[in-house]
């Protein structure tokens, strides 16, 4: 489909359809260009303050030097 | 004084620029008379090395083997993690046993964290000039 094809569509539409549809495009540039946005969540992978799980592999490692 | 190696910064985004530079280090993991080379990010922050499934698989490390099952927190806390020490080789430094979090989580990337990697290995940051020196422990 042509962009000319759509834009009579757009119009048509009222004007929180528009602001969805502007939303919906916004959020498949991000999708393709990798970007971050405002009001999105991204992962953070690191394993913060696991001091009891930091423990258990210290005890893992003493007891495998001493096996 | 032990000698040190120099590393730089990686590129993980070529289109972000030199925000995307992270301290990626070439690590070579060995699990009996398997090996295989990573990239490891060093991560000042996490209290742990994690260890992404398929890496421990590829090393043939097998999950009922693994000790028993320990409690990640953040994101990874969702996912089932177990202790698992594997032989693991920098550069041209002699191999030091680290111990990993295994964790059932495919996305995540190669952790070095404080427990215990930063144990084992001091590391100086430069991330003004790109590149890291890492220095085994004396």
């Amino acid at each position: 489909m042509q962009l000319s094809e759509l834009l009579p569509n757009l119009r048509e539409l009222d004007r929180p359809d528009k602001l969805r549809a502007m939303q919906f495009l916004v959020s498949e540039l991000a999708k393709e260009e990798d970007i971050l946005l405002n009001g999105q969540s991204y992962p953070v992978w690191s394993p913060y303050n696991s001091f009891d799980a930091a423990n258990i592999l210290l005890d893992a490692l003493n007891q495998d030097s001493h096996g | 004084m032990a000698d040190s190696g120099r590393f730089p910064f990686i590129q993980a985004d070529e289109r972000s620029g030199e925000a995307a530079l992270l301290p990626q280090l070439p690590i070579t993991l060995r699990h009996e008379d398997r090996s295989t080379i990573a990239q490891g990010l060093l991560d000042t922050g996490a209290t742990v090395n994690v260890l992404p499934y398929h890496i421990g698989a590829e090393l043939g490390v097998t999950w009922d083997a693994a000790g028993r099952p320990i409690q990640l927190t953040g994101i990874l806390a969702q996912h089932e993690a177990r202790p698992v020490i594997l032989s693991a080789s920098i550069g041209t430094f002699g191999p030091v046993r680290l111990v990993f979090a295994w964790t059932r989580s495919e996305d995540v990337p190669l952790l070095l964290g404080q427990v215990n990697f930063f144990m084992e290995f001091d590391v100086c940051f430069y991330r003004s000039r790109k590149y890291f020196d890492v220095t085994p422990k004396g």
